[in-house]
């Protein structure tokens, strides 16, 4: 009896607390971005697209998740024969993450986007989510991330949808084979990836339909890119305009002085004793105007190309392609490489695939037209599949920065009820957002 | 022989290991060993004349040794370091290594202070000794750390953070055995700090140690630091690390110091 009592209280304050909070939260809500609220009841804060693709979710609007503990890590090594270049001796396994669940669960493959690593910030809030909804969850780098490229793909040369995709699928064989399938006890498996993870998300679905390997009981995409040329594009656009060719160290050198400058002025007026770029560090700098649309295009357009730049310069290498580094070239560790740093960072992509991807791949099919290559790197040549499969959800954001005019609007058409596009949160701004996160857990549950 | 006596030659012999890299890994840089086929795409062709080359602008006359200490660094890493690390998370529980992480740091204090109030701070040398004293009494000799709920927050300073803030530049960039990124004001100032550390000097409660505990201490100290460093070496995912690690280890040193 006195214990119901207890529990009853503790329940009742609970909800006075949360409706307290919620009560709060409205009236910021309200009083700082009210417009966003009456406009369409989606209210995640920050309505430039640029700015929320630097910013991402401040802290109080982010789903509550649990604490995250650290990823597990595991190595693969994927092929046993292939010979790891001595000046990359320390990419000859790819490492994956786990999030392992005590007792039989459903177990999610994630897909890190454009450059990135099994353990990034937006895996984390992904893993977060779904291990809190009691998945395993296993997180593997992008095929463009440079260990993936030495020790996964199969052609060393990053670009190509369907292909990058089945080294993926490769991995996550062989990861299940050799690792998973002792340590870990799953009932089913789903597949889900961000950013160029979606679009591999999508041909991972497409493979698994035919190899019928895990059998995908869904596959979610979250802020992918129809076309890769033209996402890709669009970036290297906002590089040129940002660092315009014929100036573009002194520019960059210019933006790198004023940012850290901006950094050291708010790092001695801060408490902390270490500079955490966190969301709501930035979006402090936002909210006071330091941080503008400019700033953050360059921080966009700086975070691309040396994705870019790292993609290019190991898949030049791994197949001795004469791209940036001439063919048969030997560096030892204490080399100075500046000079293949500079090149790299100034070439888009556009030049890599007219000058490395395409020839690459037509030495292996000499009908290859770059036509087709284009085609092939993007989402259309999946368009039948992808309207019909009641497996696969979108999740999008109608001012997505790496999206080309009309391409919001043919997602839209062929994922239909099972699309959500949202009305802003630029290029995955607004992943942690307390609504995407619920959204994506019940497409993903249901 | 004495703590003290122990660790000059501690300090001597890691000394000695710095010069004899130094000069047997190669000052002088040297350049990739090129194929004879020009590259599609060359430097020329992507530098404008008059324009600047981004990030690789910093001081760093010994790249050549640099390079190959920062890949040292790495291996040690790999297989010495994180293996210890992980051995040392396997057996103590966490609450076990925060204490140990707050006693270090407990220690650190004298350095901050001593730092602190060489560069004229006032409130920070007063919220620093005040720090030291409510973790030393009620944090338990440095094993809690009560005094960061109190507003006194931890606030580093060393010697190479003074020796700035009177305006020394950083000096040549300089990558340290195991210890990794440093420069050449700030590694010699790591060891006048390291010389008057309260654990090497013989305070009355540590008068008695001996030189294997002071070791097995010190070997603890550096497991605890590595233990909680997020960096791990090879993980930027770009083939350019050594030059990123370079360009924000210094922005972050000029950050520290002109806070």
């Amino acid at each position: 009896m006195n214990k119901s009592i207890q529990m009853y209280g503790a329940i009742v304050s609970r909800r006075i607390t949360s409706i307290r909070c919620s009560v709060f939260v409205m009236l910021c809500t309200i009083t700082c971005f009210g417009q966003s609220v009456l406009a369409d009841g989606y209210a995640y804060p920050i309505e430039n697209p640029y700015a929320a693709t630097v910013i991402g979710t401040p802290a109080e609007y982010q789903a509550e998740l649990g604490k995250f503990r650290g990823f597990r890590v595991l190595k693969l090594k994927v092929f046993q024969d292939r010979i790891t270049p001595k000046y990359f001796w320390y990419n000859d396994k790819i490492s994956f993450g786990l999030l392992e669940q005590k007792q039989k669960a459903p177990l999610i493959f994630l897909i890190a986007g454009t450059g990135g690593n099994y353990k990034g910030p937006k895996m984390i809030t992904l893993s977060r989510a779904f291990y809190d909804e009691g998945f395993h969850v296993v997180t593997l780098p992008s095929p463009t991330y440079m260990s993936f490229i030495i020790a996964a793909s199969n052609s060393s040369v990053p670009g190509l949808l369907d292909d990058d995709s089945h080294d993926l699928y490769n991995v996550m064989k062989l990861a299940w084979e050799t690792q998973l399938k002792r340590r870990i006890q799953v009932s089913e498996f789903y597949v889900a990836g961000y950013s160029l993870g979606g679009a591999q998300t999508a041909y991972l679905a497409y493979i698994d339909e035919h190899q019928k390997f895990f059998n995908f009981k869904k596959a979610l995409i979250v802020n992918t890119p129809v076309s890769l040329f033209n996402s890709v594009g669009k970036l290297d656009e906002l590089v040129n305009q940002n660092f315009p060719p014929d100036q573009a160290g002194k520019k960059f050198n210019q933006f790198w002085r004023e940012t850290w400058s901006l950094l050291a002025e708010r790092y001695s007026e801060s408490r902390a004793s270490e500079l955490q770029l966190s969301p709501d560090f930035l979006f402090d700098l936002y909210k006071d105007q330091d941080l503008d649309e400019a700033n953050s295009q360059a921080l966009i357009a700086t975070a691309f190309r040396i994705s870019a730049a790292s993609m290019m310069l190991t898949a030049d290498v791994m197949s001795q392609s004469g791209f940036i580094v001439p063919k048969g070239t030997t560096a030892k560790i204490s080399a100075d490489v500046t000079d293949y740093f500079v090149v790299s960072h100034r070439t888009g992509f556009n030049e890599y695939a007219r000058g490395l991807m395409f020839p690459f791949y037509q030495r292996r099919d000499a009908s290859l037209t770059f036509e087709q290559l284009v085609e092939r790197s993007s989402l259309y040549p999946l368009e039948d599949y992808l309207r019909s499969s009641d497996k696969i959800g979108l999740m999008h954001n109608a001012d997505d920065i790496i999206m080309a005019p009309g391409e919001i609007e043919w997602l839209k058409d062929v994922f239909g009820v099972r699309g959500k596009v949202y009305p802003h949160g630029g290029h995955l701004g607004n992943l942690a957002y307390k609504d995407n996160v619920r959204d994506m857990l019940e497409f993903i549950k249901n | 022989m004495s703590l003290k006596k122990e660790i000059h030659m501690r300090l001597f012999a890691y000394l000695n290991v710095v010069f004899i890299s130094l000069s047997l890994g190669a000052c002088a840089t040297t350049q990739p060993n090129v194929g004879d086929e020009p590259a599609q795409i060359e430097i020329s062709d992507v530098l404008p004349s008059g324009d600047e080359i981004a990030v690789a602008a910093f001081y760093d006359p010994w790249e050549g040794y640099n390079r190959w200490m920062y890949d040292f660094n790495a291996k040690f890493d790999r297989y010495i370091f994180l293996p210890a690390v992980n051995v040392y998370r396997a057996i103590l529980p966490e609450f076990a290594r925060t204490g140990i992480h707050n006693f270090f740091g407990n220690l650190g204090e004298f350095r901050n202070l001593a730092n602190s109030v060489l560069q004229g701070k006032v409130n920070q040398s007063g919220r620093t000794l005040g720090r030291l004293l409510v973790n030393s009494t009620l944090g338990i000799g440095g094993l809690m750390d009560p005094a960061t709920g109190l507003g006194l927050y931890n606030q580093r300073e060393d010697l190479g953070q003074t020796l700035g803030y009177w305006g020394m530049g950083p000096g040549p960039y300089f990558v340290l055995p195991i210890l990794g990124p440093s420069t050449l004001r700030d590694f010699p100032s790591s060891i006048v700090d390291r010389i008057y550390h309260p654990l090497y000097e013989p305070y009355p409660w540590l008068v008695d140690i001996k030189s294997s505990e002071a070791l097995a201490i010190g070997v603890l100290n550096g497991i605890d630091t590595r233990a909680n460093i997020g960096f791990q070496y090879y993980e930027m995912g770009t083939p350019f690390e050594y030059l990123w690690v370079r360009n924000l280890w210094l922005e972050y040193r000029n950050l520290e110091v002109s806070k």
